[in-house]
């Protein structure tokens, strides 16, 4: 067996792990995201609703206010974009770590 | 020949490494966006009175979130972050440069368009703050909830 094969055989199923708990996270957070996002537009649209119903705010400031809904769930959706990034960067240095800690370990044992 | 190849591995890592795909934390960016935060909310506080009153702080406020932009676009690998920036001040968007265009429109906004905005434009920064957050370390940060949900 090779040291190449060594090596592997240590790392590989480390960055599996790191694989799989990075990939969770991603999936908790955007179905997180989402729902929470969903109740508090339903929240926000109600009052708002009520507010024109009322005539406290203009047409024109009922419309105003329905497109800044639909701007904060796109600045949402860039920061989880960011985070993301963020995330992979972490992620490519924590695989680069594992692989150069195993080679070292199988070049000097102990 | 096993020691070269090792070498050649490592080095290859190393390399690799040192090429960040993600943009560094700034001070200067996080300070931008809380300070920013506080200013277009202390205005939009006020923005039931007649735009004429405040038009110098508006021109103020307009000012610093184009410098905040400007400094956010010149980092390396923050495209995601200046989009952010370029949201919140452009008046052709819904959020604070488009909120100080309909202000001087229609010369005075009602008290429920102000209160409302407030919790908009909040949580809008808090986004953004939450990547800078981030980008020192990673957090589940979350914008508050507006008052009266969840």
């Amino acid at each position: 067996m090779s040291a190449l094969d060594d090596i592997l055989e240590i790392a590989l199923p480390k960055i599996r792990d790191l694989a799989v708990e990075f990939g969770n996270d991603i999936v908790d957070d955007v179905v997180g995201d989402l729902q929470q996002f969903v109740r508090s537009t339903a929240d926000k649209l109600q009052r708002w609703n009520g507010l024109l119903a009322e005539e406290k705010l203009a047409p024109e400031e009922y419309a105003f206010l329905v497109k800044s809904q639909v701007a904060l769930l796109q600045m949402r959706a860039l920061m989880r974009a960011g985070i993301a990034q963020i995330r992979i960067d972490k992620f490519r240095n924590k695989v680069i770590e594992i692989v150069i800690d195993t080679a070292f370990d199988v070049i000097i044992p102990g | 020949m096993r020691a070269r190849f090792f070498a050649v591995l490592l080095c290859t890592f190393a390399l690799v490494g040192a090429c960040a795909i993600a943009p560094e934390y700034s001070a200067v960016a996080y300070k931008n966006a809380t300070d920013l935060k506080v200013e277009s909310l202390e205005l939009i506080s006020e923005s039931t009175d007649s735009y004429s009153q405040h038009s110098l702080q508006a021109k103020d406020l307009t000012e610093n979130l184009d410098k905040a932009y400007e400094y956010a676009n010149g980092l390396p690998h923050n495209e995601v972050t200046a989009e952010m920036w370029w949201k919140i001040k452009s008046p052709d968007q819904p959020l604070v440069g488009g909120y100080l265009a309909l202000w001087r429109t229609r010369g005075k906004v009602t008290p429920a368009l102000a209160d409302e905005y407030q919790t908009q434009v909040a949580e809008a920064f808090d986004y953004l703050i939450c990547l800078e957050a981030n980008k020192k370390t990673l957090s589940r940060c979350e914008a508050k909830a507006p008052a009266g949900d969840g």
